[in-house]
């Protein structure tokens, strides 16, 4: 039995010790071939906050889409330029899985105060405004522990500060994020966003030239989820009214668009039409009443999508023109 | 507050510098004082309903202590146990039974609206009103003498280490250790259980977190993703849920020896088990023998007929699964354990008994991992319409792209936690830290802690059974 003594202390410290040495100089070895490490909650956060940053020196986008997936499939923001007929530059800034209160954290705390749009374009079906949709916490979660969110919000901890200052000269610590994932190590996907599909303007292409599949495939392409259990949520709603009363205060204008979405998603709801009738209602009532203007695209045919609530690029197409000729009008009423 | 996070990393040492300079009855409202605040930083509100549960135990406990009538004995007991199940079945199963009456009414025809009333579940509900009944029931039984002072007991229903996700304790092996004097682990006591944390502390961070992205988008997509992809994702929850409650089981009981309180194994290799049976005597071992003590052998246990013998299997291991959650999923786990356990029972009573190959044993070790995988589809499924829909998934084999990410996560933690399983089934924490060289020690040291450095530092992932 060997007794636990300073001397033995000490001992195991040291080889401890030296060990984390021998990892920090094999980290600094490799780390040349290694991607930047993520500041964000995901490849297309970190993509879309640089694009957008590097616009301001060109032509900062005066229009920005913001929304779920279903909003970043839905607006190409080129295409919208040319329709809306001033030629104001746009960027679609919708992010891949956001709940309602991510949305209106990225774009209060991200979007404007980076490019100072002059209108805001929000995205949103049943889904976002779902009170019981359990992984939307965790998503929310994620992001808001990302480093680069809570850098800019001021709410980074001790230990986060702690994190960075030692990531200046450890680049074990510098480059963790990226050693949890083996294929950083492996020689896949260095360069971050690689696997992502979004174009110049923002745009996520992944669903362009996706076939609506048959009534027997369509939940093993999209699970319904958590929308069998739809129930308006009251967070959900007011998170969506405090993102337009901001934007307003600040004299932009706000367009929300109830996002197209097949019969056969209304049809997962438990009330069916009912349901959606009542959610629609409820983010046109709560847009309305933050002063902003509401537009609803309303069921369309199945052709336009890739599943049951993301557009393919003909649905693309129709939503761009649709949020194009929203904002002219809104525009005309000098309401942005 | 949870054990991987920094305010734990300050709470505990500041406890333990208060706690070792008090006298034994000090110590212990310490204990409680600290217990409640753990308790508070999640939600204050359900404070009371502990107290609550605390009170009525031990005014029970007291009642069957100075009572000899039978009568009146079975009614405090009673008591005890309708108030605590009553609590848990309120807290935890309202939403579930009101939400399937809607979906029956409303598939008979009859339109009934969702209720405006949603139940929180408190955090560790299951646990502690599963300590105050053992507790009941072992001094109703005359297994124990009633706790003579309030704060001991309360301090054994809300002990901070094992408060929201156990091991669910046993009145008979703590409450003498918070009524007696503790005595401070020497050196190796220390080093033993600040290496259990750090090996808990692996198994969560590095083990379970790792793996949980790659399950969760894996059973968030049943029917899209492919066969070998579904048989992955099933391999990766059964090392991410084991790592996850292990992992906090050796927190809990690294922590609690520091306080000088030791707390019963909680799970022993279950992954290296022959038999199902086996499985259940390594896997949440206080779990099982709760159920074993005051469900199963109440029911009859072993004895009399085979039907009823099974029965009593059956009916213990469906309320077992319903013990983890009010969902139809939970019930189906259970009754899959149910039934794997009657199949053994059953094929056991036919065994010649000789000891079997080593050929035999390794495959009734794959066999038996598979089949406890098959059933944790049930168990991490969102419903039962997806896990339906991903044993279809493998069942029917599917192509389609294999996530190599998952792979490559998956393979070295199988591997990882196989070492730990190896390390801790050979040689006890307090033996490692007293028997391997410096060296050696020092290299495992630093093999468990620069991972956990690695994988630290992002969004923080609830343990799995806080849920429960």
């Amino acid at each position: 039995m060997i007794t636990i003594n300073r001397r033995r202390v000490i001992g195991l410290g040291a080889v401890v010790l030296s060990l984390f040495l021998l990892a920090e100089i094999v980290a600094r070895l490799v780390a040349a071939n290694l991607p930047t490490p993520l500041e964000w909650s995901s490849d297309e956060a970190q993509v879309k906050f640089d694009d957008i940053r590097a616009r301001l020196t060109d032509r900062p986008p005066a229009v920005v889409f913001v929304g779920s997936s279903i909003m970043d499939a839905a607006v190409d923001a080129d295409a919208f330029a040319r329709l809306e007929g001033t030629g104001r530059p746009g960027y679609n800034a919708a992010l891949l899985g956001s709940p309602m209160d991510m949305i209106a954290t990225w774009t209060t705390k991200v979007v404007v105060p980076t490019v100072r749009p002059s209108v805001v374009v929000v995205g949103v079906s049943c889904r976002e405004v779902n009170g019981r949709e359990p992984e939307q916490q965790a998503i929310t979660e994620e992001f808001e522990a990302s480093p680069a969110l809570r850098r800019l919000l001021g709410t980074d901890t001790v230990l986060d500060r702690l994190d960075r200052d030692i990531g200046r000269f450890s680049y074990l610590v510098r480059y963790r994020s990226v050693f949890r994932q083996p294929r950083n190590l492996l020689g896949r996907d260095r360069r971050v966003g690689t696997r992502l599909a979004v174009s110049a303007s923002g745009r996520n292409t992944a669903f362009d030239d996706l076939d609506y599949p048959p009534a027997d495939r369509l939940t093993d392409v999209l699970r319904p989820g958590a929308i069998t259990l739809f129930e308006l949520g009251q967070d959900e709603l007011r998170s969506l009214r405090d993102l337009v009363t901001d934007l307003r205060s600040q004299g932009i204008g706000v367009l929300v668009i109830s996002m197209p979405i097949t019969a056969d998603f209304v049809a997962w709801m438990p009330y069916g039409r009912r349901d959606h009738d009542a959610c629609v209602g409820a983010i046109k009532g709560v847009t309305e009443s933050a002063g902003g203007l509401h537009r609803d695209a309303g069921i369309w045919e199945r052709k336009l999508f890739a599943d049951p609530i993301h557009v393919n690029r003909s649905g693309a197409e129709r939503v761009t023109a649709l949020a194009a000729s929203a904002v002219r009008a809104m525009s005309r009423a000098g309401g942005g | 507050m949870i054990f991987n996070s920094l305010q734990y990393a300050v709470f505990l040492p500041v406890v333990l510098l208060i706690y070792w300079r008090l006298a034994r009855r000090q110590q212990n409202v310490l204990l409680l004082v600290a217990s409640y605040f753990f308790y508070a930083m999640w939600d204050w509100r359900f404070l009371g309903l502990m107290a609550i549960s605390t009170l009525v135990d031990f005014g029970v406990g007291r009642g069957l202590e100075r009572t000899e009538d039978h009568g009146r004995r079975q009614r405090l007991f009673f008591v005890s146990v309708a108030v605590n199940l009553g609590i848990l079945g309120f807290f935890k199963y309202f939403n579930f039974f009101v939400d399937s009456a809607t979906k029956l009414l409303d598939r008979l025809g009859l339109s009934a609206s969702e209720p405006t009333l949603r139940i929180l579940l408190p955090v560790g509900i299951s646990f502690y009103t599963f300590h105050g009944i053992s507790y009941t029931a072992d001094v109703y039984r005359r297994h124990i003498r009633a706790a003579k002072k309030l704060v001991d007991f309360a301090v054994f229903v809300a002990f901070f280490p094992q408060l929201v996700a156990g091991p669910i304790g046993r009145a008979h092996i703590q409450l003498p250790q918070f009524e007696n004097d503790r005595t401070a682990p020497d050196r190796s006591g220390v080093a033993s259980a600040l290496l259990l944390i750090v090996m808990g502390l692996f198994r969560k961070v590095v083990i379970a977190d790792a793996l949980a992205t790659y399950v969760n988008a894996t059973f968030a997509t049943p029917g899209q993703a492919s066969s070998v992809s579904l048989i992955t994702g099933a391999y990766a929850f059964a090392l991410q849920i084991y790592g996850d409650f292990a992992g906090y089981s050796d927190i809990a009981r690294g922590s609690a020896r520091l306080l000088g309180v030791e707390l019963p194994q909680n799970f022993t290799q279950p992954y290296l088990s022959q038999n199902i049976t086996e499985f259940w005597r390594r896997w949440h071992i206080s779990l099982s023998t709760w159920l074993r003590d005051y469900l199963y052998i109440p029911l009859g246990g072993n004895r009399g007929s085979r039907a009823r013998v099974y029965r009593n299997l059956m009916i213990t291991m469906v309320l077992g699964g319903l013990w983890h959650g009010a969902a139809w999923t939970f019930v189906i786990w259970g009754g899959l354990h149910g039934g794997f356990l009657i199949v053994h029972r059953w094929s056991a009573e036919r065994a010649t008994g000789e000891p079997l190959a080593l050929w035999r044993r390794v495959t009734n070790t794959i066999l038996t991992f598979h089949m406890v995988c098959g059933a944790w589809i049930f168990f991490r499924a969102g419903s039962f319409v997806d896990a339906a829909r991903y044993v279809k998934g493998i069942a029917i084999p599917r192509g389609g792209p294999v996530d190599l990410d998952l792979i490559a996560v998956l393979v070295p933690a199988a591997i990882a936690s196989f070492m730990l399983d190896a390390m801790q089934r050979r040689t006890s924490a307090v033996q490692l830290v007293t028997t391997w060289p410096t060296w050696r020690l020092g290299a495992s040291l630093a093999g468990l802690l620069l991972p956990i450095m690695v994988f630290s530092g992002g969004a923080t992932v609830p343990f799995i059974y806080f849920q429960f």
